[in-house]
């Protein structure tokens, strides 16, 4: 009777064990774990009744009392080493030691996250079992929680939650819907850079607009082809701006929700009452930005040197032969060097390049009331060729082109002085100022959609139109992909790798481990 | 202290003398050095392609990555490594209880901790060199290309971590029987076991499958071939081992009293 008793009880314990496990595995009790457990119970009680005096009798043993004080001991370290990493879990530390730090979040997500006014809920609809795209999710929530604290996430298991999936008209398994307040989004991607433009446009209070002006033969936002700008659009659409487009001659003033006007590599002459127009703007403090391109595209060289740029109608060529790595010749323009400027605080290390620029230059004298900095430089052995031509060779030719480094782009503020602006003066709240503000390019190339995507020319582009909209706390760079690393391996260098790790080195293992034989057998 | 250095040379000398360390390398060294060269090819072919490709379409640059290939090694050494490691572990302590020389060293002025942090360290030298012989392919490809130098430092140093971890467990399973094979078997088990345990979290419940999903070994490992070092899976890695060797010491200690 004892023995089968015994057994009982061992089967009781079983049975119990595989109750919990039925219970976890589907998450809520079932008959069939309740019944087990149950029963698993009643064995066990019969087993203890039955054997009570044995117990009784283990219990006391010295060897009982020994195991008995291993295993609390054993149950403390481990209650110990998980409460030191369950702590290390709250504030953990995240070294990401890759080149393009692919795996941190950017700096732009962070200060995204950091500025947010109001909370913001995500949840992630993801199917419970492990996938790459989930785990990417989940790493990304994870930064983000800890980094802001208004950032709330939770997993919903679309199976088990058909009454959300309604709600939030969940269509396919991945989506991620970004609230904020009433404004709801929904995306289906896993890539930072997605995450926190939706972010953004949700937490957004209005929207900014940016004009793009018509009519003299700009690049169009709307084209999609290599000259096209609609990478560009696209990029600011997920910023939260909208687009619109305006003809600037058949308006008498610049409209007033807008942001910044932007002129994309016009090839004709703006009409001098537009330039009125434009000029009017910038003093009521509006954001203007414009990209020009060599001759024979106009430079307006009188309008701005008014603004205390200089316009030069030449050509930057750089022999200094960096253009050649990206399969340019030197009328490609690669630069490194950046000027003190919001726009490029972070682009130390970046590089960008300008495909057919004039170079933009601030003027010697400025008048006082105009901020004019330099962006962007070239580096020493370029120089601006005046006379391009198919008979001319280009080479530099002393007075009558302009040596390097050369600017290909210049910034202007213009604080505006009290008059003009239309502030109702309140005692004791400081007035922020507000300033006009002018950028200039000698190249509309580097950002259409054939050069955007390369190094930092689309980030160039967007941090401009940031700081002309004045949202200056978005300026940094984008998340990034990992870097290109190559290998350049000959036939003859791949084979030597392969006997290498194939051959040598075991053969050197077996080698020594003969010679330590040989030499014990002389022994 | 001075006791532990010289169970260490006793065992680490014993490892080189008999057959078992050469066994060993050679084997993880052919098996990884053949993975090397064919991920080394798949990659110089997937270089190919994308070039290609870029020609193709014009001036989209292929995001070439050196990692895809690095990072598929790290994974590849550290599957072989689980396998490896049992061999290592097996006779650490087997051995002892099966020719009796357990009861000497109990006996011994040394004390159990010291004998058994002095084998555990012998079997992570030789798993160390074992790593650091197969790195070496890795490293020639400095020669020839530019990868990313500190991702492949954090990747070997998750691999330390992942053997250190993986090599008290062994030890643990080596302390509990005198047959040294069934010490092997075992363990194979329990690493398998280990190894893909976060596949089957994802099926549980919530709160318990994050639980299990930290104890996977595996993500945890992914984060240092990633080029990630975070402080948590350290710490996770030497909780891991203390453990390991914690139970290790009860499980001798635990013979005393069973006598």
């Amino acid at each position: 009777m004892r023995n089968y008793t015994k057994y009982g009880g061992i089967l009781g314990l079983v049975l119990i064990i595989i109750g919990l496990i039925n219970y976890t595995m589907s998450g809520f009790w079932e008959i069939s774990s309740i019944a087990l457990i149950v029963v698993g119970i009643l064995l066990g009680i019969i087993y203890f009744i039955t054997n009570i005096r044995k117990t009784v009798e283990v219990m006391g043993r010295r060897d009982t009392k020994y195991g008995g004080n291993a295993l609390a001991t054993i149950i403390s370290i481990l209650g110990i080493l998980v409460l030191i990493n369950f702590v290390i879990n709250k504030r953990n530390h995240r070294f990401d030691l890759t080149a393009a730090k692919q795996f941190s979040l950017s700096l732009q997500t962070v200060k995204i996250l950091k500025g947010l006014k109001k909370d913001v809920d995500i949840k992630s609809f993801f199917r419970g079992e492990r996938s790459a795209r989930k785990e990417a999710v989940e790493d990304l929530l994870a930064e983000f929680v800890n980094v802001s604290k208004r950032v709330r996430y939770e997993f919903i298991d679309p199976d088990k939650n058909p009454a959300l999936v309604k709600k939030y008209e969940i269509t396919a398994y991945g989506t991620t819907v970004i609230e904020c307040g009433d404004k709801i989004e929904r995306i289906t991607t896993t890539i930072e850079q997605d995450f926190m433009n939706t972010v953004t446009k949700v937490s957004r209070e209005m929207k900014k607009v940016i004009y793009f002006t018509e009519g003299h033969g700009e690049k169009d936002i709307d084209d999609y082809e290599k000259d096209g700008y609609n990478f560009i659009k696209e990029a600011l659409q997920g910023e939260n701006y909208e687009i619109k487009k305006i003809f600037i001659a058949r308006e008498d003033s610049i409209p007033e929700d807008c942001a910044a006007l932007v002129s994309i590599g016009p090839t004709k002459e703006f009409f001098p009452a537009e330039l009125d127009t434009i000029d009017a703007f910038i003093n009521k403090a509006g954001k203007v930005f414009f990209l020009l391109d060599p001759e024979p595209s106009p430079g307006m060289n009188e309008f701005f040197e008014k603004w205390g740029v200089k316009v030069r109608n030449d050509f930057v060529l750089d022999f200094s032969g960096i253009g050649r790595l990206f399969g340019a010749g030197p009328g490609m323009p690669l630069v490194n060097e950046y000027g003190y400027h919001p726009i490029t605080n972070d682009f130390r290390g970046i590089a960008t390049f300008f495909p057919a620029a004039r170079s933009v230059t601030r003027m010697d004298s400025v008048s006082e009331d105009l901020e004019v900095v330099e962006l962007v430089r070239t580096t020493q052995n370029s120089f601006g060729e005046t006379k391009l031509g198919k008979d001319e060779t280009p080479e530099f030719n002393e007075g009558e082109d302009t040596p390097g480094p050369l600017s290909l782009a210049v910034t202007v503020s213009k604080i505006l002085p009290r008059e003009v602006t239309d502030e109702i003066i309140i005692e004791d709240i400081p007035i922020k100022e507000k300033t006009g503000r002018l950028v200039v390019f000698g190249d509309s190339d580097f950002s259409s959609n054939s050069f955007a995507r390369m190094q930092g020319n689309m980030d160039l582009f967007l941090n401009v139109i940031n700081w002309l909209a004045e949202e200056e706390d978005l300026i940094s760079i984008r998340a990034r992909n990992p870097e290109d690393r190559r290998l350049n391996l000959t036939e003859k260098q791949t084979i030597f790798l392969r006997y290498f790790s194939m051959v040598f080195l075991p053969a050197i293992v077996i080698i020594s481990g003969i010679t330590v034989y040989v030499k014990r057998r002389k022994l | 202290m001075k006791n532990i250095f010289y169970i260490f040379k006793r065992e680490l000398g014993s490892y080189f003398i008999s057959p078992v360390a050469y066994v060993i390398l050679f084997v993880f060294l052919g098996l990884s050095g053949w993975f090397f060269y064919n991920i080394l090819a798949g990659f110089i072919q997937y270089t190919l392609q994308m070039d290609q490709q870029s020609a193709y379409y014009g001036v989209q640059s292929g995001v070439n990555v050196n990692m895809m290939m690095i990072r598929q090694q790290f994974h590849n050494m550290a599957i072989i490594a689980v396998f490896m490691i049992p061999m290592i572990t097996m006779r650490l302590i087997a051995e002892e209880k099966k020719t009796g020389t357990i009861e000497l060293l109990m006996t011994s002025p040394i004390t159990p901790i010291q004998w058994i942090l002095g084998k555990y360290f012998a079997g992570f030298i030789l798993y160390t060199a074992m790593i650091t012989l197969a790195f070496v392919p890795i490293f020639l490809l400095f020669l020839f290309g530019n990868p990313e130098f500190w991702p492949v430092i954090s990747g070997y140093i998750g691999l330390l971590f992942l053997g250190g971890a993986f090599l008290s467990c062994g030890l643990l399973i080596s302390s509990f029987t005198e047959n040294q094979i069934i010490a092997a078997a075992v363990s194979f088990f329990i690493f398998l076991f280990l190894w893909v345990i976060d596949w089957i979290s994802s099926s549980l419940s919530y709160t318990w499958s994050s639980v299990i999903k930290y104890l996977a070994i595996v993500s945890h490992f992914d984060d240092f071939s990633k080029g990630i070092i975070d402080s948590k899976s350290v710490i996770f890695f030497l909780s891991f081992i203390i453990f390991g060797l914690f139970l290790t010491y009860r499980s001798i200690d635990s013979v005393r009293w069973r006598m």
